[in-house]
């Protein structure tokens, strides 16, 4: 029986739920709800970014490295579906362009 | 302050880790310049005449000792890093640098050797005692004001977890100089960078360089 992966959003939630502190505090997160105001901190933006590239192994690009974009489980997920993107358009261009 | 000669003197430099070149002299820089020359060295600073603006970056790498020597790949000789020593040490890099690419021996310990692990010279410990010392003096150099109950122990134990808090988040066991550790703490560019670098080096990977930033520079005369 396969096992199906989370999703990046629930990947997102639970890492926020760890660096907030909002495990056990019966807090339920909804994919809009402003973190900063959840008393998100540029230190704990921080732990949070560098967790989410390790465990979705992926690499937010120099522009979204930014507080607007680890505003929500909304916009961090969207910023992660870009990253990925961006990392699959780069594979098929040097597919066709190997050399470049 | 340097003095030039000529009635021209030297003053500066900003000190400001940034992770992309930048050549731009910020107000906030030409206030710092200004204010605490006039403060701290000579207060008839106040009517001499600005000349010329100066800015510019100075290569800094994690663990502020500069790269010096051969690269893996031939032909390719580095010689950066030198922050804010380069220009004293320009005499002793120069005749290091000569020899080097002259197939000579070189003058300088090859500590310096571009593809090395960083130097280690302090603690953690250390380096959060460092950077509650340089942030407290920039608090005060500053004028900043606490509600008149703060004393400067707590300021001290504010800045200290902030320290501890930066070295829990970036995973880090190597101790960083605090203008590094502020760089790694105050910005998701920085502290990419820094975690990255520092993850690479504990896991035994190859070291291609030290982690990088520069630091804006501006100077008047």
């Amino acid at each position: 029986m396969a096992v199906s992966q989370p999703s990046v959003a629930d990947t997102v939630r639970r890492l926020v739920a760890v660096q907030l502190n909002l495990n056990g505090a019966g807090h339920e997160l909804c994919p809009d709800e402003d973190l900063w105001r959840l008393g998100m901190t540029s230190l704990t933006c921080l732990g949070l970014m560098l967790s989410i590239e390790d465990t979705l192994e992926i690499e937010f690009p120099e522009e979204a490295l930014q507080d607007s974009t680890f505003r929500s489980i909304n916009t961090i997920s969207a910023a992660v579906e870009s990253s990925r993107k961006q990392v699959t358009q780069i594979a098929g261009e040097k597919r066709i362009h190997p050399r470049s | 302050m340097v003095p030039q000669g000529g009635g021209l003197e030297y003053y500066g430099a900003t000190n400001r880790l940034v992770h992309t070149i930048s050549s731009v002299t910020w107000m906030a820089d030409v206030r710092f310049l200004a204010q605490y020359s006039m403060q701290q060295l000579d207060e008839r600073v106040a009517s001499h005449e600005i000349m010329k603006w100066c800015s510019g970056n100075r290569p800094v790498t994690l663990d502020g000792f500069p790269l010096v020597g051969w690269m893996p790949l031939a032909g390719l000789y580095l010689m950066t890093g030198t922050y804010r020593d380069g220009f004293h040490c320009a005499p002793l890099l120069a005749e290091h640098v000569a020899n080097e690419l002259q197939g000579k021996s070189g003058i300088i310990d090859p500590l310096f050797q571009p593809m090395r692990k960083p130097v280690a010279t302090r603690t953690v410990e250390w380096s959060i005692d460092e950077y509650v010392q340089h942030s407290l003096a920039g608090w005060f150099e500053t004028g900043a004001q606490a509600a008149p109950q703060m004393t400067t122990s707590q300021l001290a134990d504010y800045y200290r977890n902030m320290a501890v808090q930066a070295y829990g988040q970036l995973g880090a066991d190597y101790a960083l100089g605090p203008d590094i550790l502020l760089y790694a703490q105050g910005n998701l560019h920085g502290a990419r960078r820094v975690a990255r670098y520092l993850r690479t080096i504990r896991g035994g990977g190859e070291v291609a360089q030290p982690a990088r930033s520069s630091t804006g520079t501006a100077g008047a005369r």
